[in-house]
């Protein structure tokens, strides 16, 4: 079962475990000891390459239902409440629905959930838009900037 | 006709016209007095300017004048009286000479001050020890440094339980994840151990501390052979005074005879005869009348020439 994310992640986390004990004994003095710090630390990163990987798979489904709710709402808020200043947020939360239905190659280790934050922030969005008017664009803006935020970190 | 107005103004008008009369008269008289005051006045104003003021002047004059002429004979006078002085110095030392008595010697130190010694005691005048201020600057340093490596070895341990903690994670606690991630990268971030820097540290306190010590003891020993050799020329100097043996030249030169006049100038006059035979010693002056010689290049023995001939001027009589 490789291909199981789950194994993966315990195997990773099993050689992790087996660099860390080289990374204890290794003094720092040890000429060796960078070599071993960088591979520990590159075992570190596919760890948590995996676990996002993992994150992503579990929430693919979410964050399409998500993005075609944002997506609907967003059309249904252009074709029924048009207004100039309903445009802004409607085309905001039909943006990121798209782009969760589209779904991208994750970039941050936190992205997958900051995805759902901003599915969810778009559909309230698109929804709260006949109430707020334009200002329901903040909510979405919000969402997405949460989002940026996390792909960059 | 008492009732008359014209009648009681006429005489009221006479009365008045007396009265002015009167007056008048009065009033001629206080100014004949006036100006007879002020004539007084002017006559002494004139007196004043021509003869009293004058004369002051002119006594005034002559005493500066006299003045002068006084201060004058007292330069001559002071200035032929040192003359005097200076043959009586000489004479001295030619009764002394013809007298027989032996002569005092200045030149000859060993064996009881070697070269050594002076080299000794020169080596102190020049040594300028790493100061108490700078070692404990290293110190510090050290410190620093040590401090910055124990703050490492914190950090490494916190990164080791860190990534144990990563390899025993459960994928859904994020947060915990996002934690462990960045104490692990805080860890990275710091680079190697900073071992070098505080090895160099420590390589220069020791450095200083030792440098410290031998030249503190170096101080000692030179301090010990000074006051050893200034001992000695005092006790030199003492005998030849108290024997009445013929001094050097350079020795009257410099110091003048010896008769410091009171009991507490004998000790400032018998230092500062130390610190000149010393620092000839020193600086290898042999010179039969010049006490001092010319003014070394050498830092430390200029500002030892400069303190012998300030003592010596001061003491001189």
């Amino acid at each position: 079962m490789a291909d199981d994310p789950h194994s993966l992640l315990a195997a990773r986390q099993k050689s992790l475990r087996t660099r860390l004990d080289a990374f204890i004994a290794t003094a720092p003095e040890d000429p060796q000891w960078s070599k071993i710090s960088d591979e520990l630390h590159n075992a570190v990163e596919a760890l948590l390459k995996v676990r996002r990987d993992i994150d992503a798979n579990r929430l693919l489904l979410p964050h399409r239902v998500l993005g075609a709710a944002a997506a609907v709402a967003a059309v249904v808020v252009l074709v029924l409440w048009f207004s100039a200043w309903n445009v802004v947020p409607a085309l905001m939360a039909l943006a990121v629905g798209v782009a969760l239905l589209i779904n991208p190659v994750v970039r941050g280790d936190g992205e997958p959930g900051a995805r759902t934050w901003a599915g969810i922030a778009a559909v309230l969005g698109a929804l709260a838009t006949p109430l707020l008017s334009g200002w329901s664009a903040l909510v979405v803006l919000g969402g997405i900037g949460w989002w940026i935020w996390r792909c960059l970190k | 006709m008492m009732n008359d107005p014209i009648h009681n103004l006429t005489e009221t008008a006479d009365k008045h016209h007396r009265r002015l009369g009167s007056l008048e008269t009065a009033l001629n008289d206080r100014s004949e007095t006036v100006e007879k005051i002020r004539k007084r006045l002017r006559a002494l104003e004139d007196k004043v300017g021509q003869h009293s003021v004058q004369s002051v002047l002119d006594k005034v004059k002559k005493v500066e004048t006299n003045l002068g002429k006084a201060e004058t004979r007292l330069t001559r006078q002071s200035a032929e009286i040192a003359n005097v002085r200076l043959d009586v110095n000489a004479l001295n030392r030619k009764v002394r000479v013809s007298g027989g008595l032996p002569r005092a010697d200045f030149h000859t130190w060993e064996p009881d001050i070697t070269p050594e010694m002076v080299q000794l005691i020169h080596a102190g005048l020049a040594a300028a020890p790493v100061s108490e201020a700078k070692v404990q600057q290293l110190r510090a340093i050290l410190e620093q440094a040590q401090e910055e490596v124990v703050r490492w070895d914190r950090s490494r341990e916190a990164a080791i339980s860190a990534v144990r903690a990563l390899s025993e994670l459960s994928s859904t606690a994020e947060r915990a994840w996002r934690k462990e991630k960045q104490t692990w990268l805080a860890f990275r971030a710091g680079g190697p151990r900073p071992v070098g820097k505080e090895v160099s540290a420590r390589r220069q306190y020791d450095e200083a501390v030792r440098a410290r010590r031998s030249e503190t003891m170096a101080l000692d020993q030179s301090t010990k052979a000074d006051e050893a050799a200034c001992a000695t020329i005092r006790e030199r100097i003492e005998d030849a005074v108290a024997q009445d043996l013929v001094l050097p030249w350079w020795f009257d030169i410099a110091l003048g005879l010896f008769s410091p006049g009171k009991p507490g100038q004998v000790k400032p006059w018998l230092d500062a005869a130390t610190r000149l035979v010393r620092y000839r010693l020193l600086a290898g002056v042999r010179d039969q009348l010049e006490p001092y010689g010319d003014r070394p290049h050498d830092e430390a023995l200029a500002a030892e020439y400069d303190r012998v001939v300030k003592g010596c001027s001061d003491v001189r009589r």
